[in-house]
């Protein structure tokens, strides 16, 4: 089935485009003012994560394609004797009946009454790393989520690096085995990564695709061990958003450094490798080469099995694809900056 | 009877403005939000750890009291406000 909406997060609200025959078509703001960083298509529901600093997060569903939604009416909160405030929703998924959620301070919630009530992953909160994790520029956050299937799910949080379950969340372990960290004295540490981005082959739940702040890695078993698969073939080892729909087949969006975070030379550049990594080429039919000084956040790039593919920038400017990269089209522009992009189909 | 009035994004996102409530005796204000309104009304206002939002102002007849120990009574009029927070 073809993707026929893409919701776009974004600081001061969520904007929903609507497939309109050949094009698209953007709905007014939905939750106005509102930060969303965190938005998902979950059955035929889309769910958002609507934020302000007055009043904290919400968490909301829409059975209509986000014309009317209902907000939670137990919140998603950190039991009392963690002595711990939820600060934001950073990501929402499911597999099957059960969703998850990773928030800042970094932390896995699931629920397993359609997000009625919620409940802390605690073999993960009790993991002895935790406290020496620390905040990125983004806060300490839980960005990626991936259940892989009912037991294996892997997680990555700013900074802190990859972890993993194999028993439903009960244990967890480190999994950074050869991604480098420069920026810690020992440049090849058990955790303390500064992973941006995981995604899964959906084609392969065994591999993964992972930006990090120094290069673009894969797993081919789930997160045991990472080859850099960037180095030396791409403008720069650096960038946010990573997506993949399969099989074999990643996008990234790298960007020039992190204390410049623009895209290189001033080009605006997908790269897409359709061999998981081993070859990688710039896409660019359709995205502006000149003077292009903005920026891809990590989850502002999303993707479909049916080769849609849309990402947003911090200028506010909204792209897709529906051959795999191959063209591009501007949805729209000055939008405000984008915190979180997905495509799909209600 | 005390109120408890709701204003700006709290009250859009709460849904009301207002919130009449009985007090047989004087009681802290945190203890008449939690009797008073629903969960995700209360999360609006107060996180799980039980500090009041830091851009909200609560004013209690109308003095500027962000204290949830603070005893108020019937015909304590409470005034929730989002800070003016834009610079």
């Amino acid at each position: 089935m073809s993707a026929n909406t893409i919701a776009v997060g974004t600081l001061k609200g969520l904007f929903i485009f609507d497939r309109n025959g050949d094009g698209w078509t953007c709905r007014e703001p939905q939750f106005n003012g509102q930060s969303v960083f965190a938005t998902q298509f979950i059955g035929g529901s889309l769910w958002a994560a609507p934020f302000t600093e007055w009043t904290g997060q919400m968490l909301c569903r829409s059975e209509d394609g986000g014309r009317t939604w209902e907000t939670m009416e137990h919140p998603l909160k950190f039991p009392e004797e963690t002595e711990t405030a939820l600060k934001k929703i950073w990501q929402i998924t499911a597999l099957g009946d059960r969703l998850f959620a990773g928030v800042e301070p970094s932390a896995l919630f699931t629920s397993d009454d359609g997000g009625k009530s919620w409940q802390l992953c605690e073999g993960l909160w009790n993991h002895p790393h935790r406290a020496q994790w620390g905040p990125g520029f983004g806060g300490l956050c839980m960005h990626t989520v991936l259940p892989i299937d009912e037991n294996n799910w892997v997680v990555a949080t700013s900074t802190g690096g990859c972890y993993k379950t194999s028993d439903g969340g009960g244990t967890w372990t480190a999994a950074n085995k050869n991604i480098v960290a420069p920026f810690l004295p020992d440049p090849e540490p058990e955790f303390g990564q500064c992973v941006h981005k995981i995604a899964y082959d959906p084609s392969n739940p065994n591999r993964l695709f992972l930006q990090h702040h120094w290069g673009v890695y894969r797993s081919d078993d789930r997160g045991d061990n990472w080859i850099n698969v960037g180095k030396d073939k791409l403008p720069t080892d650096f960038g946010f958003a990573c997506a993949s729909n399969g099989p074999d087949r990643m996008f990234i969006i790298p960007i020039k450094a992190d204390a410049e975070r623009v895209f290189p030379e001033g080009r605006m550049r997908v790269y897409r490798s359709t061999d998981a990594g081993e070859n990688w080429e710039a896409l660019s039919n359709g995205l502006p080469q000149k003077d292009v000084y903005d920026c891809v956040l990590r989850d502002s790039m999303g993707a479909s099995s049916d080769g849609s593919v849309a990402f947003g920038t911090t200028g506010g400017s909204v792209y897709f694809s529906g051959d795999n990269g191959d063209s591009w089209e501007c949805l729209g522009n000055h939008l405000p900056r984008i915190t979180s992009v997905r495509v799909g189909t209600v | 009877m005390a109120t408890i009035f709701l204003h700006a994004m709290v009250k859009e996102l709460a849904g009301r403005s207002a919130i009449e409530c009985v007090l047989d005796d004087p009681a802290p204000l945190g203890d008449v939000l939690r009797a008073n309104l629903t969960e995700r009304e209360l999360f609006l206002i107060v996180d799980e750890t039980g500090a009041v939002r830091e851009h909200l102002n609560i004013f209690i007849d109308a003095r500027k009291i962000k204290d949830l120990t603070y005893a108020i009574e019937n015909a304590t009029s409470v005034d929730i406000f989002p800070a003016v927070s834009g610079g």
